[in-house]
């Protein structure tokens, strides 16, 4: 009974590991993601940065680009005109292009590479600058100061490079920023997608987790209606069933007792049980003690069912013998949890187990005393009629002094007198104390058959049966009987009762053998499924019907019996030995022809372990 | 015989059935013992005996020989009675019963008492018992009671 707890016990023990497996995984997986969102935020955010900066260093170049270009411009109109007027968008550049350079190199230091590039055109630039400013200064000191033709080319030649190396560089950039913002957006996009497809999951995954409790819940509430479903089939069938039926909780100590042994016993405990303290006052002091002692053993986990007789009260204080069967039930780390029992009313049976075993016991105290209370007079009679015999040796004496003074007649009387009258007379007395002392004897040792313990060890029987032969064996010599001993079993019995037993069965068959032929006794076995069956055959006188029945009666002899002398007690000697081994005896038997005894020993011999054997019985 | 000066003393027999008590004396007599018997057929006179005020017992002179099956006060009682009062717990008791159950064996040696003797059935074995128990008793040496 405990087993399928167990298991049941172990599934959902594993269904809360896999369950906290799933979260575990849930949780990591939501913890990724989000890292994952985060980085992709992050990388999203750092392009976009940079591509700001670019945008930016691209807008410083084109604005250096623009300051040389006017600068250029204003100094060509200015040269060939001589118009101050025409002078300005360079005199604005002019003033603009060292905040202009220094902002372009402050862009350009955020971004790797671009330094060097602006600090190889810086040397250019300056150079260009100063020498448009000698130019301006030699057109306002001299009107009609013209350039000279190489001065020109290598303005010219510098405006160019610095024109190509900057314009492209634009350009560059430009395109560059062109693909970066592509990429950017498309990585920005990516990000969006990915946050949508991670909610969509998260969502899936918290649905999918709702169904799942959901149905979990379902199904335990299912399972909780079937168990509350059996729960109350159990009890009816506890209500229904007259055996009693309980239940022990050892955690609260609470029992319960089902309806029906309740109302058996007249108790109205509360519908959920009953102290244990409490119900223990219900059970008989006498057999509390070894009740509570295996119950003990059982909670310990020593024994995992017990049975006893016990005494339970009723409510009107009368005791009512059960038999009570517990088992303990145990939980998944195999500890004893709970004891549960059926109490049986076998009051009828047990009162008359017990007033049988006090009459057995009365029976055989009765047989005891008497037979020894008997052998109190007997002394009394053996002792007086031996002094009488003594006296009447003593009388003759005495008469023989005197023998010369009484007639002849009267010597003959007198004879007469003290050795037929008074000498039979006490022979016949001796005789008969001597066959009532036999008697009281064979009566003590029936007597005693009840109260011999038996010893169980292991027997060859054929040499049992052998040795028996050989105590008899001048009979057997005197008489030519053929005695023969077929295969005999090892058997586990009490060697002294066996002993006597075959000894009174061989003994028997020889004294009422046949004196006309030649007496054969046959002792062989056949084996039962539990017992073994010995047979003791003869071809003697035979029992007639009529006797059939009074063979193992007390003091009874059957009438062919002749001259055979016996006390009338060897049968029902026998046969009380053979039942206290558990076995039993039956004969079968024709009148001229033979008896064959077969008597049956258990192969095994449950001693029976007198718990409950009243005190009687023992004295 | 041998002398029974030496061992002078009285032998209290509680018996109840007359005839085993003349079986007794005659057998005792046929051992040559001489000493005085003083009989007593009912357990309750034999305890007057022993612990009336009155009575002129002389612990130190006394050997008991006790039957178990008595009318009034049986013989584990009068044992019993015997050898837990210091004034005649020294007294040598000869349990004298037909019994041979080895538990009243046991239970009359566990009570204190000096031998057990079985009568037997048969007369010429009561015979020899009582005359071998006669032998034993012109030889038994009484201790000394000391009377402070």
């Amino acid at each position: 009974m405990g087993k399928p707890l167990k298991v049941v016990k172990y599934n959902s023990q594993s269904r809360v590991y896999y369950q906290l497996l799933m979260i575990t995984v849930l949780f990591m997986s939501f913890f990724g993601f989000s890292l994952f969102l985060s980085g992709a935020f992050n990388k999203v955010k750092s392009a976009d940065d940079k591509l700001v900066k670019e945008y930016e260093l691209t807008r410083a170049y084109r604005r250096l680009y623009v300051d040389l270009l006017n600068m250029e411009t204003g100094v060509r109109g200015f040269q060939i005109t001589g118009s101050q007027a025409l002078l300005e968008p360079y005199t604005t550049a002019n003033a603009k292009l060292t905040n202009d350079l220094d902002l372009a190199k402050q862009k350009a230091k955020e971004i790797p590479g671009e330094y060097q590039q602006i600090e190889h055109w810086e040397d250019s630039i300056i150079n260009y600058a100063s020498l448009l400013d000698a130019q301006v200064k030699n057109k306002n000191n001299y009107r009609d100061a013209i350039p000279s033709a190489a001065d020109l080319i290598q303005q010219k030649q510098s405006m160019d490079m610095l024109r190509d190396q900057i314009g492209n560089r634009i350009n560059n950039k430009l395109s560059e920023i062109e693909k970066t913002y592509i990429e950017n957006n498309k990585l920005s996009r990516n990000y969006s997608i990915a946050i949508i497809f991670g909610n969509i999951m998260f969502f899936g995954l918290c649905v999918g987790a709702f169904m799942f409790i959901l149905r979990r819940e379902r199904a335990l509430m299912h399972a909780e209606e079937r168990i509350k479903k059996s729960e109350n089939l159990y009890r009816t069938v506890l209500d229904a069933v007259n055996d009693g039926v309980f239940e022990y909780d050892i955690d609260t100590r609470n029992i319960f007792l089902s309806q029906a042994h309740q109302n058996a016993l007249g108790y109205d405990f509360h519908a959920s049980g009953v102290d244990a303290e409490q119900y223990s006052h219900h059970i008989h002091p006498d057999d509390m003690p070894k009740f509570a002692e295996q119950i003990t053993a059982m909670i310990a986990g020593e024994r995992n069912s017990y049975q006893t007789e016990l005494r339970l009260m009723r409510a009107n204080g009368e005791y009512v013998w059960h038999m009570s069967r517990t088992f303990s039930l145990r939980d998944a780390s195999d500890r004893v949890t709970k004891i549960v029992g059926i109490n049986v009313n076998i009051d009828e049976q047990k009162k008359r187990e017990i007033e049988l075993e006090h009459l057995n016991a009365e029976l055989e105290t009765f047989t005891y005393v008497t037979s020894h209370d008997l052998r109190s007079p007997l002394v009394n009679l053996k002792g007086f009629s031996k002094e009488l015999q003594f006296s009447i040796k003593d009388l003759d004496k005495e008469i023989e002094k005197i023998t010369d003074k009484i007639d002849k007649n009267h010597q003959q009387q007198i004879n007469e007198i003290i050795h037929k009258d008074i000498g039979e007379s006490v022979n016949f007395i001796i005789s008969s104390v001597d066959r009532m002392d036999n008697l009281t004897k064979a009566l003590l040792d029936l007597a005693r058959i009840g109260r011999y313990e038996i010893k169980l060890e292991k027997i060859d029987v054929k040499q049992l049966v052998e040795t028996c032969v050989d105590s008899l064996g001048f009979e057997i010599k005197e008489n030519n009987i053929e005695l023969s001993v077929h295969d005999l079993p090892i058997v586990v019995s009490d060697k002294v009762a066996l002993t006597q037993i075959f000894g009174n069965l061989i003994e028997n068959a020889i004294k009422y053998r046949r004196d006309d032929i030649t007496s054969k006794i046959e002792i062989s076995c056949t084996t039962g499924p539990s017992e073994y069956r010995f047979s003791i055959k003869d071809n003697g006188r035979g029992i007639d019907d009529a006797d059939k029945g009074k063979i193992f009666e007390l003091f009874r002899r059957a009438r062919n019996v002749g001259q055979v002398r016996g006390e009338g007690l060897g049968m029902a000697y026998v046969r009380a030995t053979i039942r206290r081994l558990g076995g039993d005896i039956d004969f079968t038997s024709k009148v001229g022809e033979g008896t064959n005894f077969i008597f049956t020993i258990p192969k095994k011999l449950i001693t029976s372990s007198s718990d409950t054997t009243p005190e009687a019985i023992e004295t | 015989m041998l002398s029974s000066t030496a061992t002078a003393f009285e032998i209290i027999m509680i018996e109840d059935d007359m005839g085993h008590a003349h079986l007794i004396k005659k057998n005792l007599a046929r051992a040559g013992i001489c000493n005085k018997i003083q009989h007593f057929d009912n357990g309750q006179k034999a305890l007057d005996f022993f612990f009336n005020e009155d009575s002129n017992m002389d612990a130190d002179k006394l050997l008991v020989l006790l039957d178990l099956n008595l009318p009034e006060v049986d013989g584990y009682e009068i044992l019993k009675r015997l050898k837990s009062d210091t004034r005649t717990d020294k007294i040598p008791v000869v349990i004298l019963t037909t019994t041979d159950n080895p538990r009243e064996v046991d239970k009359c040696y566990e009570l204190g008492c000096n031998a057990y003797v079985t009568k037997p059935v048969e007369y010429d074995n009561f015979s020899e018992a009582i005359q071998k128990l006669g032998l034993l008793l012109a030889i038994v040496k009484l201790p000394n009671i000391k009377h402070d």
